[in-house]
């Protein structure tokens, strides 16, 4: 569904992603871990076609930054933002007529009543709270009933019932043969609604594995996503076990 | 995309609307509107009763083809000057654009586009067309006040209806090509990097070339080379067909010309040719294979998420120190509670200018007052420091329209320190006197040495301190009282009308200045004035501060 080919972006002399390859199975989950800064939104702002990279991305075999291709996907960015002078229920309208929607409205009041926004629908965008101005966006990334989704820190300033639906609303989007890219440093969140887990720190993509091949190890992914990203010598350089660069995850670290 | 344009053009205007009427600001334009009114009605009878106290007018004095204008010019020379202004005007306001394109043009989009518009199954270009658009439809309604101008224009300048409608129209496609030159050049520097360092020296390029000619020709034309002879250099060179034949700066002027002369055919020829090249101009931006999404998108964070990265792994490591290496870092020198203000805006002034000092203002006042020597000594002798004083004080106004200290102010932690909320405003907007005062100071010190008239030096630099005071009081004042989710072009309608009603007051000085020929005792009245009248602002604001964010 998603192939990334080293992708690789700059800013000035700093490497946001350099190098990173991957590739992401129809109805899968794949969440992409790593700490703070360690270049997740930087990949999938690349995969959504607003930055400028070196390498390629196909979402379905389509050049990413295509309109074919935007019609493909869905996303849910880190930083809600809303239009201040749009409500609620125009937020979901504009949205359908940019996607050119036909049968959305049964849908969207589905997710309204899912994420208690039901109530809401006629407050301006900048009437809302953060943590609902977060639903919002989740809703309108949802709306489209994307084939990919991809979601930037999709659970922060969500509340515990909120987080509960979103976790249901991708099992049974999986369920429905979709594709789910999920950035997040915060793993319990993510414990078990994934199918393969790519962990990036400084740039690049130090472990791509999958549920199962982690599960045969008989390791959880926290134990490998510290194993990563604390191991360290004293110089401050990361030592892996795992061979680095794109190819390192193309089967578990060892 | 055209009925999601409509869509959302028609929803956020109402929306606005509906935001504004539960604002106090409603009650402020309506009582504007009265006021227009009443005062409207009020110099309509008084100018019927002052008719009807002289009587009826022979018929003969209708009838006399070329009635005496009283400003003393004959109507070519009314004509030639309202051309040299409307081209001016335009040439101005487009190397402003020009200049500004590519921020401005990265500011044509709203944060959430980024989210919501960047990702869906639109072309860039269709992106780009739809805030531009959108921008140009605010452009309208902000200037729509200006059309009941058109009826005092007529009146006041002595020109046919139609002269009147042609300039509301001139204005009006002024605003819409400089926006698109903006977006033009935002695109291709956006797209293509490299472009980006060329487009303000071809702007520089393009004053030079209109300029120099000019003064090379006046020079030896024979026509004296001083103000005296500015207005008929200036016609002679500029007011030709081939001049009017300049893509937009030249039709506008063309436009407004015939049409103030009553010449319908080559005025219609002029609005044809801007109706037309409109499209072309919107579909050639199209054209442009455009990627600038990622400059759109908030750079700042991008950035400072890859350094925290590089910071955090060390993957980079910078080699050559950058000027950020030389910045002073050290503690805030002094200043506690509300002075706290006051010290950070003067350390940071330090921090950020040229040799400690000079800000990019500071230049800008130099250059100006460069400038203004140079043509006191060879074109206007004027004799005083008038023209200076004027410019400075003009532009001094124009750059602090707006919250100076917005930064701070619109951070809660503004309404959490605790002292008084007059003193924060006061502090506050005391450090943007001082700084302005820092930022005036070499140019007038300069101009002085240059031109004499130390005293009425003095005087002007209090006006220009003055106006700044008040355009910034008025501008923490609005930034306090409108809501945060009214759009830029609604704010702009408030402060343009809160400057401007304002400035009334400040104008009756400079106004009896000119009428007595007393500009330096008019000049201290409306800085006083000023000063006055921002106190008056500020105390508004601490009142607003108090009573907490709205």
């Amino acid at each position: 569904m998603l192939q990334v080919s080293h992708i690789t972006k700059k800013y000035g002399k700093v490497f946001a992603c350099d190098d990173v390859t991957f590739s992401l199975d129809r109805g899968s989950v794949t969440v992409l871990l790593g700490p703070n800064g360690a270049g997740k939104s930087t990949v999938l702002k690349s995969v959504i076609g607003v930055l400028r990279y070196t390498g390629e991305i196909a979402i379905d075999g389509l050049y990413n930054k295509s309109v074919e291709a935007k019609r493909l996907f869905g996303y849910v960015p880190e930083i809600p933002s809303l239009y201040p002078n749009l409500t609620v229920s125009e937020h979901v309208e504009f949205i359908a007529r940019a996607y050119r929607l036909k049968d959305y409205q049964g849908y969207a009041d589905e997710l309204f009543e899912r994420f208690e926004l039901a109530d809401k629908k006629k407050k301006f965008g900048d009437e809302l709270s953060k943590g609902m101005q977060q639903k919002l966006n989740l809703i309108l990334g949802l709306v489209t009933r994307p084939q990919l989704l991809i979601m930037d820190e999709p659970m922060i300033g969500l509340d515990p019932h909120a987080i509960k639906e979103l976790k249901n609303v991708i099992s049974e989007l999986r369920a429905a043969g979709s594709t789910l890219l999920v950035s997040t440093h915060i793993i319990d969140s993510v414990t078990e609604l994934w199918d393969r887990a790519l962990i990036m720190q400084t740039g690049r993509i130090r472990a791509n594995v999958t549920k199962a091949e982690l599960d045969a190890e008989g390791r959880t992914l926290e134990e490998l996503f510290f194993a990563i990203t604390e191991h360290r010598s004293e110089n401050g350089e990361v030592v892996f076990d795992a061979p680095e660069g794109p190819d390192a995850g193309e089967g578990a670290p060892s | 995309m055209t009925r999601l344009f409509f869509f959302y053009a028609l929803h956020s205007f109402k929306n606005q609307l509906k935001k504004l009427f539960k604002t106090w600001v409603i009650v402020f334009i309506l009582a504007c509107f009265l006021f227009g009114i009443l005062l409207g009605v009020g110099l309509s009878f008084l100018g019927g009763a002052v008719e009807e106290g002289i009587g009826e007018p022979p018929e003969e004095v209708e009838t006399e083809p070329e009635p005496e204008d009283p400003s003393g010019l004959s109507r070519e020379e009314g004509l030639i000057l309202l051309e040299l202004a409307v081209g001016g005007i335009a040439l101005v306001v487009l190397v402003i654009d020009a200049l500004t394109g590519d921020k401005s043009g990265s500011q044509i989009f709203l944060p959430a586009d980024t989210t919501l518009l960047f990702p869906a199954p639109a072309k860039p270009q269709s992106v780009l067309m739809f805030r531009l658009l959108l921008q140009l439809g605010a452009a309208v309604f902000a200037s729509g006040y200006m059309a009941f101008q058109i009826p005092n224009i007529v009146r006041g300048m002595d020109l046919p209806p139609m002269a009147g409608v042609a300039l509301f129209g001139a204005w009006l496609f002024l605003l819409f090509y400089s926006k698109l030159l903006g977006v033009f050049i935002y695109t291709l520097a956006s797209t293509y990097p490299r472009v980006k360092k060329y487009v303000r020296w071809t702007v520089y390029g393009v004053i030079a070339l209109v300029l120099f000619p000019f003064l090379l020709w006046w020079k030896t034309s024979g026509i004296p080379f001083e103000m005296a002879g500015l207005l008929e250099a200036g016609g002679r060179f500029f007011c030709t067909l081939p001049a009017r034949l300049i893509p937009v700066a030249g039709w506008l002027k063309g436009l407004c010309y015939h049409a103030a002369a009553g010449e319908t055919l080559p005025a219609l020829l002029f609005l044809a040719a801007l109706v037309l090249f409109l499209p072309a101009v919107c579909f050639f931006i199209w054209r442009i294979k455009a990627d600038f999404y990622e400059d759109a998108q908030a750079k700042s964070e991008e950035t400072a998420a890859a350094l925290a990265s590089a910071a955090e792994g060390g993957i980079v490591k910078r080699k050559k120190p950058d000027r950020g290496d030389r910045i002073l870092r050290d503690r805030l020198p002094a200043g506690e509670g509300a002075r706290a203000y006051f010290a950070k805006a003067l350390y940071n002034r330090r921090r950020f200018a040229t040799l400690g000092f000079f800000t990019k203002s500071a230049i800008t006042y130099l250059v100006i007052a460069a400038g203004a020597i140079f043509l006191e000594k060879t074109v206007i002798r004027s004799g005083s420091f008038l023209p200076f004083g004027l410019l400075v004080s003009f532009v001094s106004f124009y750059t602090s329209l707006g919250n100076p200290f917005a930064e701070d102010s619109r951070k809660d932690w503004f309404f959490l320190v605790p002292a008084s909320p007059l003193s924060k405003i006061a502090w506050s907007l005391c450090a943007g006197f001082v700084k302005n005062l820092l930022d005036l100071l070499p140019a007038y010190l300069v101009t002085a040495a240059a031109l004499g008239f130390p005293a009425e030096a003095l005087v002007w630099l209090l006006l220009s301190l003055g106006v700044n005071f008040y355009a910034s009081s008025v501008g923490v004042f609005l930034d306090f009282a409108i809501p945060e989710g009214v759009a830029k072009t609604f704010k702009s309608v408030v402060t343009v009308s809160f400057l401007y009603f304002g400035l009334a007051p400040i104008a009756i000085p400079a106004i009896l200045g000119i009428v007595f020929e007393a500009m330096l005792p008019a000049a201290l009245g409306s800085a006083l004035l000023s000063l006055a009248l921002g106190a008056v602002f500020a105390a508004l604001s601490a009142q607003l501060v108090k009573t907490g964010r709205r």
